[in-house]
């Protein structure tokens, strides 16, 4: 009688002890949340149309922002900080001009953004300056630079 | 008399710390209940989150397992039964397996969350990868490079698989490639480099849910 209750205890000592010596299968600690009646079908549906939504705004978006840039652009044609620099520029090189052409009659026009740099064409009496500046610095002297420097100097130089 | 002042000193003394640290203590406590008091974690937001978490919960409990490994000198190194990135330069992740349909997790900022003053709390989100097609194979866009897993990382490379065969090709700049796939019955056995199980990890991350709750104080829905 001893002996088969012995058996019995150590049969379910065991059966008890399986799980901990395997540990295969996956167990989530109980935190207190059910697992929910989440449907695979939809929840895939859902998230790929969120997904390609935000895909196609995030395209929306880079659209908006090269157009952004370009109106920074226009922005920065009416800047008066732009004009004063320009007038100084190209005053500058008005001074060091034999044929020397008062500052004020200089106009500027055509500003476009291509790989979101504004390209500024200065219209001169001595004919057209090209510029590029970049879109959303403060403009002054140092970011204005001259890229084009053959046609700046054919620009100083006529 | 100089004794009886000393030890007139001490007593007070042990009178003053014994006072002093529960009503420090009390008003610490009292100003906890405050700041929590203050500020509610808005309703909308809660349901919002504990949704999402509830399907993240499905794919990790319900889904199975498998590791996808990018490395030209062979991804996995096997050890007994336990399989673990060849090494620290070996690009992986894990994703989920669920009803012929594929699912990742990246580790994200939710951008429809704004929190005054702070970053988004990160949290799993879950990503539709793929469905199975009629050859049984899946294809998704992800990072081949700069992922040491066990997340998901968005990217542009194809991943062409298939989970039967085992089968794993990805196109990276126009080269095709192959990569490997440990299946569900080994990924119990996979740890990566930083050690710990990558399933556990995953549970690990489900049972952030009240910590992350908690980080959403103050936070409401982008407009």
């Amino acid at each position: 009688m001893i002996k088969k209750f012995a058996l019995t205890l150590l049969i379910g000592l065991l059966v008890s002890l399986q799980p901990l010596v395997s540990g295969a299968e996956p167990v989530l600690v109980d935190d207190g949340l059910v697992t929910p009646k989440v449907n695979s079908q939809l929840l895939f549906d859902r998230l790929w149309e969120e997904q390609q939504a935000r895909a196609s705004n995030g395209l929306e978006k880079s659209k908006n922002k090269k157009r952004a840039k370009r109106l920074l652009c226009e922005r920065l044609s009416v800047s008066t900080t732009l004009k004063t620099y320009l007038k100084e520029i190209v005053g500058v090189k008005l001074k060091s001009n034999p044929k020397s052409i008062s500052v004020e009659s200089v106009q500027f026009q055509n500003v476009t953004s291509l790989y979101g740099v504004c390209s500024v064409i200065v219209y001169t009496p001595v004919g057209p300056c090209f510029f590029d500046a970049n879109p959303g610095k403060p403009i002054n002297i140092w970011s204005l630079e001259i890229n084009n420097r053959e046609q700046s100097d054919d620009c100083k130089n006529n | 008399m100089t004794a009886k002042i000393i030890k007139t000193c001490i007593v007070y003394w042990c009178f003053l710390i014994c006072l002093g640290s529960p009503l420090m203590a009390s008003s610490l406590a009292d100003k906890y209940e405050d700041q929590n008091k203050r500020i509610e974690i808005n309703p909308d937001l809660q349901a919002y989150v504990e949704a999402r978490e509830a399907e993240n919960r499905l794919v990790i409990e319900k889904g199975k397992l498998h590791i996808l490994g990018v490395d030209s000198l062979g991804a996995f190194r096997k050890s007994g039964k336990y399989s673990a990135p060849r090494d620290y330069n070996t690009d992986w992740f894990g994703f989920y397996e669920l009803e012929n349909k594929l699912f990742g997790f990246v580790q994200n900022a939710d951008s429809r969350l704004i929190c005054d003053g702070r970053d988004y709390p990160l949290r799993l989100e879950l990503v539709a990868l793929a469905k199975r097609d009629d050859i049984d194979s899946y294809t998704f866009k992800a990072s081949a490079s700069y992922n040491k897993g066990p997340f998901f990382k968005r990217g542009i490379e194809t991943f062409e698989l298939n989970l039967k065969t085992k089968s794993c090709f990805y196109e990276k700049r126009g080269r095709v490639a192959k990569c490997e796939i440990i299946s569900p019955n080994d990924s119990y056995n996979f740890s990566g480099m930083t050690g710990g199980n990558v399933q556990q990890r995953f549970e690990a991350g489900l049972r952030k849910m009240p910590k992350y709750l908690e980080r959403l104080r103050g936070c409401k829905f982008r407009e």
